[in-house]
């Protein structure tokens, strides 16, 4: 194996670790609650996967020197491309969503926060006033 | 320079924007570890780029480079590459946290909020 495959290589595995990161964490969201934008992004994450794990596949033939098989991954290999990078545009589009999702949850999250606390505090300085009233 | 030259410069710039775009609509809620992931991912490939990028105007620029520094300009431009894919990869893991931990945030807003409503109640 030379420089250029071990590279092939790497830089399959590393893409498959990226789709398998994006289908765990569309999985985490469909269990939690299932909305349209989640299941685009585990939809695009599925495509993402099966479309670079197709390509790393296609790519094994050349790597291993069976040239007989070299035309026939080169066929496919387009296909799968196109699988894959309609997948990586529908995980980028869900993971906009969900960051987006983060942010405003987060900001309602410490505003929230900050409401309760002042209701409390206006609760316990009405019972004290109540308390010392009797 | 061609327009295909200047595209297949430019398109890692657009992806590194959106990267950016992402962590910085994910930094806006809470800042926890997955968002801080983001950001420095973004930023740490948008640096591999632009390093990127740079080594390949060079060699446009100065065509034939002496043997020392043409050894040396393919170990940068192989190490930019080899951190532009692994910031992509964290980058992918703070996706990952953040909706590892997003039912666990939204869970805590309903929670407020009942417990706003119930205290606005009390309050009436």
């Amino acid at each position: 194996m030379n420089f250029e495959q071990f590279e092939l290589l790497l830089n399959c595995a590393v893409y498959l670790a990226m789709a398998v990161l994006l289908l765990f964490a569309s999985r985490h969201l469909l269990r939690d609650r299932p909305s349209r934008s989640h299941r685009v992004f585990a939809c695009g994450a599925v495509c993402l996967t099966i479309g670079v794990l197709g390509f790393s596949l296609s790519y094994l033939p050349l790597v291993a020197g069976w040239y007989s098989f070299a035309h026939f991954s080169r066929f496919i290999f387009f296909s799968l491309l196109v699988l894959s990078a309609v997948g990586g545009l529908l995980t980028v589009f869900g993971s906009l969503q969900l960051c987006a999702l983060w942010g405003s949850t987060g900001r309602r999250v410490q505003e929230l926060e900050e409401l309760a606390s002042a209701l409390e505090r206006e609760e316990s300085r009405a019972s004290g006033q109540q308390i010392s009233n009797t | 320079m061609n327009f295909l030259h200047l595209a297949a410069y430019l398109i890692p710039f657009g992806i590194g924007a959106g990267m950016l775009l992402v962590s910085l609509l994910a930094f806006r809620g809470e800042r926890s570890l997955g968002a801080r992931i983001l950001l420095t991912s973004a930023i740490a490939f948008l640096i591999a780029v632009s390093i990127s990028v740079l080594l390949e105007v060079t060699l446009v620029w100065v065509s034939n480079l002496e043997y020392s520094l043409h050894f040396g300009w393919h170990f940068a431009r192989e190490f930019s590459e080899l951190i532009s894919l692994s910031s992509m990869l964290t980058f992918n893991v703070g996706i990952w946290l953040l909706a590892k931990r997003m039912p666990a945030l939204r869970k805590r807003a309903e929670a407020l909020e009942e417990k706003v409503q119930r205290l606005a109640q009390s309050r009436t």
